[in-house]
């Protein structure tokens, strides 16, 4: 077989060269023709006669002229099947093997086997096309160290519960280059950990292969990818739960399904708690992809393993393992005299999320309800996003002190649903201005559309771009006139089209940020939908007062469901069904061929493999034999005939 | 006592008489043009009287019937005139005009390359054979289309405006020949059918054996040059 690097160079360009090699016959007949001399001719009656007797040998020719300019690619295509199926081509510089270790390649498969036999053997295989002896450099992800690149691997690695190392990986594979620069990366996985996730960090390096099973194009559902959004609390609930998103993908989109996904609890170690979890994904018409985010309540330790798999397709492809490690828990303080009940829990949790995903990390996850008599504003000195629901039902001496705690989280003022008209009088004190005693709430319909680009930087400015996504026209029936305070000092505001501000945001000189909604996040004030804008709102709010500039955070805000919402700091479309559908991630050998990855062993080499070559092989002996046919044919008609016989 | 024998010539000027492949008696119509001369040169010394009719236009116009230097200087003049190119030959239009402007039965010439379908040169010779006269076939056809000597690629333009042909010489030799041998065949068969002479000539070769050979033949091995049969 052909080295791995040297292949993915030299098969390439073999098939180019017999492409491009299709087009000579034709040149040729070209050139020829542009060669001919214009002659005056007599007798032109006779060569009209002769070429209408020649009509069927042009047609001979043309076909003549086919089967010669298909013959080279055929030709490339036959040597291309011939050398990935390892009939000939030996040597080369063995390549650095980045081999997948991971928690994952660890894990048993429905049939007992484990990816890391596989990639072991495959590494065996790659080895022994080296001649020379010579070991390959074989760089575990896990960050393990093989001392003896000549022993075998299967007695120095040893069984590892965790991710890739991926400092550990590239010094080391940048040691191993600068001894060999000229030396390639291969990289084994099974892509079913978050390898592809870490790409952006390998892209440095010359990773030009990579070795995946290949998928199976029949009708089958494969996981994609899987995260957690870790493990969550709520207050008074003895259930841990947590959000698992599963991206999906099928070979062949079928009618509408609905496809079951199971959830199997592990404890570290791998063995299982008994804890099982399972939810039905409904599969649209025609999708390839879908992304479904599944609420799981189990009751979890502090640190476990969750088997993701889909029991009606029992196959590698469909199972995942992840990691679940419970996190110290962070809180959204609401202080609000509204009943909880008017709160949707699925934005409650959003909230939560948001605050972790903006690197605040409290040590409690809960959304407190604190009355406006009863809370006592010293106890607030933990960095958590406080939602006052209702800004005017706080006196004065505890906005000062809400406001003048040096603390990054932002304080995000809401109006009670209830409210007719406001007072800022006390919220202003607090802000240090007394400028506007009230501000007026408006009424009726008032069709509002957004800006379409933003207007101005700030912290609002990702908003206010990103709003127009998501909302098209938003129909207010209330809201608050927060123009007055647009005129105090520093404030910053998203404007909307009819120039009334939808959010003004006040900064302290604490650090502390106030930010006031025009809008209660309630239906009776909007048609804002409280899923997926008022998350995104909420989190780009709590993100940009907090100054965390965290730009890439790990989980989803979106609850349940393939719909909407902000994945990966980016926000998704929700036409799931359309063709066009943007998917939420991008599947692993997407990506891999986006950043110019080889790989190694796909389908596509699997029909080398299989078929290819014979089938190619056939082919040229075909087209070798019409070839000789029709030239033979085409002679025939060219017998030797003398000139003209003078009459007797 | 013989008689003064009345001779036509019948001189084809269409388009493709004016190909020349480098032949020493230049273009066919120049080997045309000398044979026909010289024959009539020969005919009128022996007090016969001739006239040329050309085959080329729509309503042809053969020349008066005389003898002596009148008849000779009126078919050398219209021998002189090239003919204007890309004119087609219409044989039988011609033969129509000359049965109709001969009075007595004589010897009719017919200088052409034949390349033309042969059915207007079978109604043609039938026209003539019918009237009575004698016919006499000069066919002229340079070496260059009998063996198709022309360039490996070669652009063939028609003389006779009928568009052009970019062919390969060696694909289509045979296939031309073979037409060409048949087309020859057909005419040989038409002139053996009408009991009419058939000499066949070439620009590259010297037309006076085939001719010399003509008039032996046709005054029966007595030594006398003479175009009467």
């Amino acid at each position: 077989m052909v080295p791995l690097i040297t292949a993915g160079v030299f098969l390439p360009g073999l098939l180019t060269t017999g492409l491009i090699s299709a087009v000579f016959p034709l040149l040729i007949l070209l050139l020829i023709r542009r060669r001919s001399q214009a002659m005056s001719w007599g007798a032109i009656g006779l060569v009209q006669e002769t070429l209408k007797r020649r009509a069927p040998l042009r047609l001979l020719r043309l076909l003549l002229l086919t089967v010669r300019m298909a013959v080279c690619p055929i030709a490339a295509l036959l040597l291309v099947g011939l050398f990935t199926t390892g009939e000939s081509g030996r040597g080369g510089r063995p390549p650095i093997i980045l081999l997948d270790d991971t928690i994952t390649a660890w894990m048993p498969d429905a049939s007992g086997g484990r990816d890391i036999d596989d990639h072991l053997d495959r590494i065996d295989e790659i080895q022994s096309q080296y001649s020379d002896g010579k070991p390959l450099v074989v760089v575990p992800l896990s960050g393990q160290v093989v001392h003896d690149l000549r022993s075998d691997l299967r007695s120095q690695l040893h069984e590892v519960a965790h991710g890739p190392d991926w400092n550990s990986v590239r010094d080391r594979v940048r040691r191993f280059m600068a001894s060999n620069p000229d030396s390639k990366i291969v990289a084994i996985s099974g892509m079913r950990h978050d390898l592809v996730r870490s790409i952006d960090e390998l892209t440095d390096l010359p990773v030009v292969e990579f070795d995946q099973p290949a998928q199976d194009e029949r009708d089958t559902v494969w996981i994609t990818g899987v995260r957690s959004s870790r493990a969550v609390s709520l207050p008074g609930d003895p259930l841990t739960s947590s959000q698992i998103t599963v991206m999906l993908e099928r070979g062949r989109p079928e009618a509408e399904s609905s496809i079951q996904i199971q959830i199997d609890l592990l404890d570290s170690s791998g063995q299982p708690t008994g804890e099982t979890a399972t939810s039905k994904v409904h599969w649209p018409s025609g999708a390839r992809r879908v992304t479904a985010s599944i609420d799981v309540e189990l009751e979890l330790p502090e640190s476990a393993i969750a088997h993701v798999h889909l029991p009606e397709f029992p196959s590698p492809a469909a199972s995942w393992w992840i990691s679940l490690e419970q996190r110290s828990h962070a809180s959204v303080t609401m202080i609000t005299d509204e009943p909880r009940s008017d709160f949707d829990p699925g934005l409650q949790s959003s909230w939560v999320q948001t605050a972790i995903e903006a690197g605040l990390q409290p040590n409690q996850l809960t959304v407190q309800h604190r009355s406006p008599t009863g809370v006592q504003i010293d106890t607030l000195d933990r960095p958590t996003p406080i939602v006052v629901v209702g800004p005017e039902l706080l006196p004065a001496s505890s906005w000062s002190a809400l406001l003048d705690q040096p603390n990054s989280s932002p304080v995000i003022v809401l109006p009670r649903t209830s409210s007719d008209e406001l007072s800022m009088q006390s919220f202003l004190v607090g802000s240090g201005s007394a400028d506007v005693e009230r501000i007026l709430t408006r009424s009726g319909h008032i069709p509002i559309e957004l800006p379409p680009v933003p207007s101005e930087g700030g912290p609002l400015a990702v908003l206010q771009g990103e709003l127009p996504s998501l909302l098209e026209q938003l129909r207010i029936d209330r809201m608050l006139d927060l123009r007055p305070l647009l005129g105090l000092d520093g404030a910053k505001s998203l404007v909307m089209i009819d120039e009334h501000p939808l959010l003004v945001m006040l900064p302290r000189e604490s650090g502390r940020s106030s930010i006031i909604s025009a809008l209660a996040w309630h239906p009776s004030w909007s048609d804002l939908p409280l899923r997926p804008a008022a998350p995104a709102i909420l989190q780009e709010l709590i993100r940009s007062g907090a100054h965390t500039g965290m730009p890439d955070p790990l989980t989803a805000s979106a609850t349940s469901g393939p719909e909407a919402g902000v994945l990966d700091g980016r926000i998704t479309l929700p036409d799931i069904t359309s063709e066009a559908q943007r998917p939420m991630d991008k599947s692993a050998s997407d990506r891999l061929a986006e950043l110019n990855w080889v790989q190694l062993d796909t389908s596509k080499t699997q029909i080398a493999r299989s078929g290819l070559g014979p089938l190619m092989g056939l082919v040229l002996l075909m087209l070798l034999l019409l070839e000789s046919v029709l030239t033979r044919c085409i002679d025939n008609r060219r017998s030797g005939f003398s000139a003209v016989r003078r009459p007797a | 006592m013989e008689t003064a024998l009345d001779v036509m010539f019948m001189m084809d000027g269409s388009g493709s008489m004016q190909f020349e492949s480098g032949g020493v008696w230049g273009s066919k119509q120049e080997l045309a043009s000398a044979v026909a001369e010289a024959l009539a040169w020969l005919a009128a010394d022996s007090g016969d009287r001739v006239a040329a009719c050309p085959c080329h236009v729509s309503a042809p116009q053969p020349t008066a019937m005389s003898g002596g230097v009148d008849g000779l200087s009126n078919v050398v003049h219209m021998l002189s005139r090239t003919p204007a190119n890309g004119l087609k030959m219409d044989l039988d239009a011609s033969a129509q005009v000359v049965v109709r402007c001969m009075r007595h039965p004589g010897l009719v010439l017919i200088c052409s390359d034949l390349l033309d379908p042969n059915i207007a040169f079978r109604r043609a010779l039938g026209r003539l054979r019918h009237a009575g006269h004698d016919v006499l076939v000069l066919q002229i056809l340079d070496q260059s289309e009998r063996l198709f000597d022309v360039p490996e690629q070669v652009l063939l333009q028609d003389l006779e405006g009928g568009g052009s042909h970019r062919v390969t010489a060696a694909h289509i030799r045979d296939d031309y020949l073979r037409v060409l041998q048949a087309h020859q065949d057909e005419i040989l068969s038409v002139c053996r059918g009408l009991h009419v002479d058939h000499v066949l000539l070439d620009p590259h070769e010297s037309p006076i054996p085939a001719l010399r050979e003509l008039l032996q033949r046709r005054s029966g091995g007595t030594g006398m040059t003479s175009l009467s049969g």
